[in-house]
């Protein structure tokens, strides 16, 4: 034990990373890799024991005092917060250029897709990972009905929330046998489906070349073409969700979903009728999907299938994990987070995904209930056997 | 044509297999699916390019071609077996307790950096993978053309089941592997040191997958670093076909799987060739979640 | 009220339950005894249709349950609690009741998010029901607290709560009083009768004597997935054949033996 202590110390893990990289990379950077490694071991080390450690956590524990107090202000002057809030919201976009309401605008549409995922994952504990493809339900439902039917954007809200919902019920039913990884999977494959269905039928999707002048939203004679319209329309879609959300958790239905997710066999033990309530879920966070996917494509009049990947599912996972799992606030954050750090980071766009990568690591292992404590229980003791 | 897509749908079906195994005796074990497994074959196979090409440098490919090839994929198979073992330590032993779902998205993010590093440093080209000689020798079988490159695939392959089979039933590894995967806690209770035995699955699996990347570069001559990605699909697939945690039943799983599509890919459209595994993994799952092979596993009440 | 018969159930080769049959009246306390393996949690789970029996019928106030979902045996008036605590171990105490409460509310989704006077109203009495419930399992201080983060006997407490939240008229549960001390396991008989007074007929599982000879109007010996004895606790007592079962174990039936 003593021996595994010392090895896996800072040298070790520097030692191992560069030794695993040197093939891969060369002496050279194996060998500033290593360095990093242990540097970077080293401070993890110093930051979680010894005196160091100490220090950090009472500033850990006064900043929380300070943020209790900061929230107990917040709801006490809970009206006054909010407009606040609501007039920095409204009126932001008038002092900001071009580029940052586009991210913001972004920033939004992924709250919505965070928030419903959010529905299936972080309340009912269904793993889907094939949520991308009700994303491509909304967004190509809504540019076949725009280009062939003449359908308007505010009609095909609706459409796509409905469509990319009956297909959440279509593939809930066929999945809802399987156990929680399985179905990981399925909904693994039911994206990858839908990816090659939209790259190869030509006919109907046009393949890789997408579906093109798809028509924006438009009220009156204001058609929505700039920015700071599409600031405004997903900023208030986003705060739609997150009322609808916030709403439904706390009523019977979230109760029971988040009740499937903790323990669906005693769920089903105390009278909810859990195959029913997992269609329920999938369908809610599908229709989520499908608001979002019509918004995207009134939004660049245009759908291609780059958009919609196992890889795009992966990013809106992140967001839910981040965010901690059931905390509607922190999934909304979680979003924000994950649409903007990578703006702040195209200096080092290479490494973006790397670091991607690694963060869902880190977060996993350092602080699996997300960014605000409201995740997930531990694993029932003997649960691993079952 | 048939005996051809048969053939060439053996040689697919003996690496699935290869790759296979390494999904389901973790899985047997922590009822984990490793995102990353098929990162590893990726990696495996950037490996075995790397080591050839030095062999190629210093003149070991010319002087004894078969002797490289085994030494290639020996190298690959350590580095990945070292690999393996550090991906379960940091990214799945901090997590053994933690809810299902953690491991999951851990391995997700594994899987991202690893494609991401091969990216970063060999480039995101496709790679060309060293010759062992220049007129490939092969054989012809009633109207088919076997290569002798495929023989050896499907002869590794064997002679690594065979004896995986037999560690796993001979050895006290193999007694220690069977006793945590029934119970893991049962296990550690007589004295079977249960975090020894994971690694050591790890790295098995993780060599078998190396194995099987090297091949497969041989095989299809280039390799590129997302690979990785529907290689796995398509050895889970594999796996949940045979019935998951079980060790035949991945190795039948990824040969049916194999020769399905080499008969898919003659019949069907090149296009929608990948889609096969993913159908026949839902409708397993759908139909028969326990695979060929499994047993029901009951939920504990 | 409940009539069981003939349940048989295999698992592979083995024959957990072997043609047992039960009778359960209205308004008794009924204890279910064997040693560990007997097949008593497996006789539940038949009963509230978590498990398919192979052979067998159960009668429910006269109605059949067969083919009947768990969740819709709840609906009929049958709960249960489990051997090994299964809490929702997130949510808080009053959450966990409120969630054994859904099967008797009905508004939906959209009731959930007009938030219209109905869903309102139905929210706040079932939240008062889960308040009255935690207080007669005398929990009531610990309402607001995740259900992983309370005490073990708190959590068995959580879990009768939870089931009664369902409006049952049979409560089934398994070794309520396993892993309590003395003064916990008194208490818990008290609360038994409670419940059975409150209307409740109660069917339990239990490995500890005194609580079977303190609570039970009638006892039921199972052994080997077999019913081998059933009667008044006292008769039931002196019956060779319990105690030879007992015996066989190396546990006497007169000492509480501990599951
Ligand atoms: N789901 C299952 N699958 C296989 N065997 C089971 C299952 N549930 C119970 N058993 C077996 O049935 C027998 C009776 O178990 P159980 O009803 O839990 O006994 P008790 O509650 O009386 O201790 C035991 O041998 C147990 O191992
Ligand atoms: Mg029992």
């Amino acid at each position: 034990m003593t021996l595994e202590r010392k090895f896996w110390g800072p040298v070790g893990w520097g030692l191992l990373a560069g030794a695993l990289l040197v093939p891969l990379a060369g002496v050279e950077h194996g060998a500033k890799i290593a360095v990093a490694v242990a540097i970077a071991t080293a401070g993890w080390q110093l930051t979680h024991r010894g005196p160091a450690a100490r220090a950090i956590a009472r500033t850990g524990v006064i900043l929380n005092r300070i943020r209790g107090r900061a929230l107990t202000a917040v709801s006490e002057n809970r009206r006054a917060w909010m407009l606040v809030g609501a007039v920095t919201l409204a009126a932001g976009p008038l002092a900001l250029n071009n580029y940052v309401l586009d991210v913001l605008a972004l920033a939004w549409l992924y709250v919505v897709l965070a928030l419903g995922l959010q529905i299936t994952v972080g309340f009912t504990g269904l793993l889907d990972l094939g949520y991308a493809a009700f994303y491509a339900m909304g967004a190509y439902g809504y540019a076949l009905a725009s280009t062939r039917f003449g359908v308007s954007f505010w009609a095909g809200l609706p459409l796509g929330a409905l469509l990319a919902a009956a297909c959440g019920v279509l593939l809930g039913v066929v999945t809802l046998r399987l156990r929680g990884d399985y179905l990981a999977i399925v909904t693994l494959g039911f994206i990858q489906i839908v990816h090659l269905v939209l790259n190869n039928w030509d006919r109907v999707t046009n393949g890789p070349n997408g579906i093109l002048h798809i028509g924006r939203p438009q009220i009156g004679s204001l058609v929505f073409t700039d920015p700071i319209h599409f600031y405004y329309l997903m900023l208030g879609v986003a705060i739609v969700a997150i009322l609808i959300n916030t709403r439904v958790q706390s009523s019977r239905i979230g109760r029971a979903w988040m009740a499937i997710r903790d323990d669906e066999i005693a769920a089903e033990a105390m009278g909810v009728p859990t195959t029913r309530l997992k269609i329920l879920a999938f369908a809610s966070g599908a229709a989520w999907a499908g608001v979002a996917g019509v918004c995207f494509a009134g939004k660049y009049a245009f759908v291609s299938p780059e958009s919609f990947t196992f890889f795009e599912s992966i990013v809106i996972l992140a967001m839910v994990v981040l965010g901690g799992m059931s905390s509607i606030p922190g999934v909304v954050v979680g979003a924000v987070v994950i649409v903007v750090v990578p703006e702040l980071l195209r200096g080092v766009q290479d490494y973006r995904m790397l670091a991607f990568g690694a963060a869902l690591v880190f977060m996993m292992a350092a602080r699996p209930e997300g960014l605000i404590r409201r995740g997930l229980p531990k694993r029932r003791p003997g649960a691993a056997a079952a | 044509m048939f005996l051809q897509q048969l053939i060439n749908g053996l040689t697919l079906g003996g690496v699935y297999a290869l790759v296979a195994l390494g999904y389901t005796m973790v899985y047997g074990i922590l009822e984990l699916i490793n995102f990353a497994h098929g990162e590893i074959y990726m990696l495996g196979a950037y490996i075995g390019i790397i080591a050839l090409g030095l062999f190629t440098a210093w003149g070991w490919t010319a002087a004894a071609p078969a002797l490289s090839l085994l030494a290639a994929v020996a190298v690959a198979a350590v580095y990945c077996g070292a690999v393996g073992a550090t991906v379960e330590r940091l990214a799945y032993r901090p997590l053994r307790r933690a809810h299902r779902l953690t491991p999951l998205i851990s391995a997700i993010g594994v899987s991202i950096v690893l494609q991401n590093v091969v990216m970063l440093t060999q480039g995101s080209a496709d790679k060309v993978f060293p010759r062992l000689s220049d007129a490939p020798t092969t054989f012809a079988v009633a109207g088919a053309t076997v290569s002798a490159l495929q023989l050896w695939i499907v002869g590794i392959s064997a002679a690594l089941m065979g004896s995986l089979h037999l560690l796993i039933r001979k050895t006290r590894l193999g007694l220690a592997m069977r006793a945590t995967a029934q119970d893991p806690r049962m296990a550690s209770l007589v004295g079977v040191p249960v975090n020894r035995v994971i690694t050591a699955t790890f790295v098995i699996g993780s060599a078998l997958a190396a194995v099987a990347g090297v091949m497969v570069g041989l095989y299809y001559g280039v390799v590129n670093f997302f690979i990785g990605y529907v290689a796995g699909i398509k050895a889970f697939t594999a796996a949940v076909l045979g019935g998951i945690g079980n060790v035949p039943g991945a190795m039948l799983g990824g040969v049916i799987l194999g020769v399905l599509e080499g008969l898919g890919a003659g019949y069907l459209s090149n296009e929608y060739k990948d889609v096969i595994a993913f159908v026949i993994l839902i409708l397993v799952l759908i139909v028969r979640p326990t695979g060929l092979m499994g047993e029901r596993i009951p939920d504990k009440v | 009220m409940l009539e069981a018969r003939g349940i048989t159930k295999i698992f592979g080769g083995l024959t957990a339950l072997d043609g047992v049959s039960l009778t359960v009246e209205p308004g008794t306390i009924v204890a279910v005894i064997g040693p560990n393996g007997a097949g008593k949690t497996t006789l539940f789970n038949c009963l509230t249709g978590m498990a398919v029996p192979d052979a067998g019928a159960v009668v429910f106030e006269g109605r059949p349950l067969a083919g009947l979902a768990a969740h819709a045996v709840v609906e009929r008036g049958i709960a249960r609690t489990f051997q090994n605590v299964r809490l929702f171990a997130s949510l808080s105490a009053r959450d966990n009741v409120m969630v054994g409460a859904h099967c008797r509310q009905t508004s939906g989704l959209w009731a959930a998010i007009i938030r219209n006077r109905r869903a309102t109203a139905e929210e706040a009495s079932a939240a008062e029901l889960a308040d009255t419930l935690l207080d007669l399992v005398e929990i009531g201080a610990v309402a607001d607290v995740p259900a992983e983060h309370l005490a073990y006997g708190v959590q068995r407490r959580l879990e009768i709560a939870r089931a009664l939240a369902t409006a049952p008229r049979l409560l089934l549960l398994d070794e309520p009083a396993a892993g309590m001390n003395p003064t916990e396991t008194i208490a818990l008989m008290a609360l038994i009768r409670r419940i059975r007074d409150r209307g409740v007929t109660v069917l339990l599982i239990e490995h500890d004597m005194k609580v079977v000879m303190g609570v039970s109007d009638q006892v039921v010996v199972v052994d080997h997935g077999v019913k081998i004895a059933e009667g008044p606790p006292a008769a039931v007592q002196r019956d060779p054949r319990v105690i030879e079962a007992y015996l066989g174990t190396g546990v006497a039936v007169t000492h509480h033996a501990t599951g």
